[in-house]
């Protein structure tokens, strides 16, 4: 039997930026999920070992890359887990993709399609 | 008279008789005397007039035989030993007299010897009766055949040197009166022949020294005190190229180059040797001597000068000691290396091809009067005329000879000053000659190019075996019209065509002539053109290769361009993304909630910030793209850091920073452009303040490094930056703050860069970061 309310899943919003972190945490809670936020990729892995999210969005700030170190580690943590990066760079997508990353979304202030991968994600991983 | 019985007329008469045969006889004796005088002193040579002396003798003695002996060896004028040496041998000198009493034959020669010899050992020695063709060792023989034989022998310093003896079958022949007469005479002979002796030896060294001072190998000169040539031997005169004759009494200035002479101060030299008799020594001086004034081919001499005296007057004697051979080779090898020097210092295919022949041409290199140099066409199989260097006509190559006499310039001077000269040299009438000259590889008229070619054999070669003979009707077209190009250009008597090769690869022909001083091409000249030629052709083939490497680099470094615009962009378009992303989101957001005043009100001051952060990316990126021009005044630097202290003082307070300040008072005012320099200072008085988010002094100092640079140290206790993130903080878009464009450093770099200084970052993690600032103190005075 299946439940009737499902419990909300929840996100791992990892976003330097204040206020794009704000923004997208406003919006993914507007779509229903229980969103959880980190500035950085220390504070990242500490809430995913404590809240084991269901999905991580990921900021990789590229070509720095500083958003690799984090994801190497969430995955070593739970290989399941997906991991959707977004980056304002169109450019690495065919290298991330071959990566362990599960999706790869450009920033847009069009948040459309960073909800649709979250859906699917999630949606496949169920 | 007394009772003296007075003499009978007879008596009387007997008694004047003898009176007037003693005085004829006295006058026979004296006028005997004076005819061996006057013989001997009518010759120098004792070979001559001892002959004489015995006809004389024998003419007076007309009983007698008259013969002169003379000790062998005889007794060297300048022997001071006083001490007595009986002669190893007396040997026959002359003779004369009809009664055959002085024999030649060697048994009685011998004999007669004897008795002579014993005279030496005395005053004189005379013998009566005994056969006189026997000698004075025999016993006188009794009546038969009685004989009387007298030898006298004389001495020079105590040293027997002959003896003079008279023989006669007649013992009354010779009386006291005659010995004495013939002692007197002796001694005249030993006096004469002293001299004789003495004029003998110093004759002899007169020519022993002549021929020594003829035969030298250095050319030697004498010259007295006016500077007059007395003297110069075999040698100088053919160096000079003139007879002795045209020598003696010219002036030593008339003979060398006076400019030289000057140069080389051997006037002065000449002077103290002559004056304070202290000889000198010169070395390595380059003489240009009448007859062998060719240029490029400088004769190098040591010169050693001392005084000697003639008839008391001092003089300076000159030894040249011609260098030139060894002074060449050793100077050959010298520019073989400095040549080689300059080869390498240029990869530029022009400037390489203007050095080869520069240093064939020039006089203190090869010193050809023309070069030319062609390269080969490897696809044409063709030569192709590149390069000629040399004067287009004789009188133009007068003027620069003498150009580059006057200036004396060195190899590099001259390469420098064609350097400078190039494009002249590129309109010459020769170049534009040779620019037009191609030559088929296959072109049998010009022989000597091809086995050159062929064989990689440096060859000297006369006009006609360069140039086969006027091409007849039969041959190619275009082989004869190139003959005919080749013709007009290489129209010296000889020529030397060198083949350019790299490894085994031919990469042209160099061909060198004198056709206007007209010197001969010698083989010392050949090898050194085909050591030049074999590294001209490795020199060539390296510039070339550099020139194909230097184009592939350039492609590189567009490509690589290519990529860092591309990186820029990426970089841009995040910088770029967020700020829009986070806008439109923020704007959507309002759209989809306007009931929700607090989060209207909220969401609107997120995009006026974002907002905000785009201009200042605007501005910083045109800022980056064209900075304004700087504009210097001279102003108080600690001015602009407590300004830029000022306007940070904002994010100073609310992030609790404290700031110390040390500033050197005492500095002058600087020449600086205020309004940049605020903003360099701004940018890392806030970078500082920013990494300190939870506090921290914040260090400004201002101070002198040296008299001519001052420096402002900035320094925050932030968390540092890591090795390998410090050496890309000048990088544009490298910043990861949260803040700021990822431009402010990279700015800030380039202000201090306008200001001819230098920004320095020192760092260490979790310690601090320092920037230094270092700026030149530029006062408006020297402005």
């Amino acid at each position: 039997m299946s439940q009737a309310v499902p419990s909300p899943r929840t996100l791992l919003v990892v976003e330097d930026n204040v206020h794009q972190r704000l923004l997208y945490e406003e919006e993914l809670k507007d779509e229903g999920y229980t969103v959880l936020t980190a500035g950085d990729g220390r504070e990242a892995l500490e809430v995913a070992q404590r809240a084991h999210p269901d999905l991580v969005l990921l900021d990789i700030n590229m070509p720095v890359m500083d958003g690799l170190d984090t994801l190497g580690k969430l995955l070593e943590v739970d290989h399941h887990i997906p991991v959707i990066i977004h980056t304002a760079y169109p450019g690495y997508q065919d290298s991330f993709t071959s990566w362990s990353a599960d999706a790869y979304v450009v920033k847009s202030s069009d948040l459309t399609e960073l909800k649709q991968t979250v859906q699917r994600l999630l949606a496949r991983d169920k | 008279m007394g009772n003296d019985p007075l003499p009978s007329l007879d008596e009387e008469r007997n008694h004047y008789r003898a009176l007037l045969a003693q005085e004829q006889r006295r006058v026979a004796h004296l006028s005997m005397i004076n005819a061996v005088q006057r013989c001997i002193l009518s010759s120098p040579d004792y070979a001559t007039f001892l002959p004489l002396v015995t006809q004389i003798l024998a003419s007076h003695f007309t009983a007698c035989d008259v013969a002169i002996y003379l000790a062998e060896p005889l007794p060297e004028p300048d022997d001071t030993k006083s001490t007595f040496e009986e002669p190893d041998i007396l040997k026959l000198a002359a003779q004369a007299g009809e009664h055959g009493l002085i024999y030649a034959g060697n048994k009685e020669q011998e004999t007669c010897v004897n008795f002579a010899m014993k005279a030496v050992r005395q005053e004189h020695l005379i013998c009566r009766g005994f056969a006189p063709q026997i000698g004075a060792d025999c016993e006188p023989l009794g009546d038969n055949g009685q004989s009387a034989a007298l030898a006298i022998p004389f001495f020079s310093q105590n040293k027997p040197l002959g003896v003079l003896k008279l023989a006669s079958t007649d013992v009354q022949a010779i009386d006291a009166g005659d010995i004495t007469i013939l002692q007197m005479i002796a001694s005249l002979l030993a006096t004469r022949m002293e001299s004789c002796l003495a004029y003998a030896q110093v004759h002899d060294l007169g020519l022993f020294q002549q021929r020594l001072f003829s035969t030298m190998l250095h050319a030697l000169l004498v010259v007295d005190c006016k500077g007059r040539i007395r003297s110069a031997n075999e040698r100088f005169c053919e160096t000079v190229n003139l007879p002795e004759n045209e020598l003696q009494g010219a002036q030593l200035t008339d003979i060398l180059d006076s400019s030289e002479l000057e140069k080389n101060s051997i006037l002065e030299a000449l002077a103290d040797v002559t004056e304070n008799g202290v000889p000198h020594e010169l070395e390595g001086v380059q003489l240009s001597l009448p007859g062998v004034q060719l240029p490029g081919a400088p004769l190098i001499f040591d010169i050693r000068i001392f005084r000697v005296f003639y008839r008391h007057q001092p003089q300076a004697v000159l030894l040249f000691i011609n260098l030139t051979s060894r002074w060449r080779n050793f100077h050959q090898l010298q520019l073989m290396s400095e040549i080689g020097r300059y080869f390498s210092a240029s990869l530029d295919i022009n400037k390489v091809l203007r050095t080869v022949l520069t240093c064939i041409t020039a006089g203190n290199g090869l010193g050809f009067n023309r070069a030319f140099l062609l390269l080969v066409d490897e696809k044409k199989q063709q030569l192709k005329g590149a390069l000629a260097l040399g004067a287009s006509s004789a009188s133009e190559a007068q003027y620069i000879w003498h150009e580059l006499d006057e200036n004396e310039w060195n190899l590099q001077q001259i390469l420098d000053a064609a350097d400078n000269v190039s494009e002249s040299l590129e309109s010459s009438p020769l170049q534009q000659q040779l620019s037009k000259l191609v030559i088929d590889l296959d072109n049998p008229l010009l022989p000597a190019i091809q086995i050159s070619l062929d064989e990689h054999r440096t060859l000297r070669v006369p006009q006609n075996e360069l140039l086969a003979g006027m091409p007849s009707e039969n041959i190619n077209e275009v082989h004869r019209a190139q003959w005919q190009q080749a013709a007009a250009l290489f129209n010296a008597s000889e020529m030397v065509v060198a083949p350019l090769l790299a490894k085994d690869r031919l990469v042209g022909v160099v061909l060198a002539d004198n056709v206007f001083s007209g010197n001969l091409i010698e083989d010392s000249d050949v090898q050194l053109l085909d050591s030049l030629a074999g590294q001209a052709g490795l020199t060539i083939d390296n510039a070339r290769t550099y020139q194909q490497l230097e184009k592939a680099q350039k492609e590189l470094v567009n490509s690589e361009r290519l990529a860092v615009v591309g990186d820029m962009t990426a970089r841009l378009s995040h910088e770029i993304r967020n700020p829009l992303s986070t806008i439109g989101g923020f704007a959507r957001r309002l759209c989809k909630h306007p009931e929700n005043a607090e989060a209207v009100l909220r969401n609107a001051s997120v995009i006026v910030d974002e907002t905000t952060r785009l201009e200042e990316l605007l501005n910083d990126l045109l800022e980056m793209a064209s900075p304004s021009a700087i504009e210097l005044k001279s102003q108080h630097l600690s001015e602009i850091v407590d300004q830029a202290l000022l306007l940070a003082d904002a994010d100073i307070k609310s992030l609790k920073v404290e700031v110390k300040t040390d500033y050197d008072r005492n500095i002058p005012e600087v020449l600086l452009d205020r309004a940049r320099l605020l903003q360099a200072l701004l940018n890392i008085v806030r970078n500082g303040a920013q990494s300190m988010p939870n506090g921290g002094v914040l260090r400004v100092s201002i101070a002198l490094k040296n008299p001519a640079i001052v420096q402002i140290k900035i320094s925050d206790e932030g968390k540092g930056i890591p090795p390998n993130a410090l050496k890309h903080v000048f990088d544009p878009f490298y910043s990861t703050k949260l803040k700021g464009s990822g431009l402010g450093l990279p700015i800030t770099w380039r202000i201090i860069q306008d200001h001819h200084g230098k920004l320095e970052v020192e760092s260490k993690v979790d310690e601090g970061t320092t920037f230094i600032i270092s700026l030149p103190l530029r006062t408006a005075l020297e402005e």
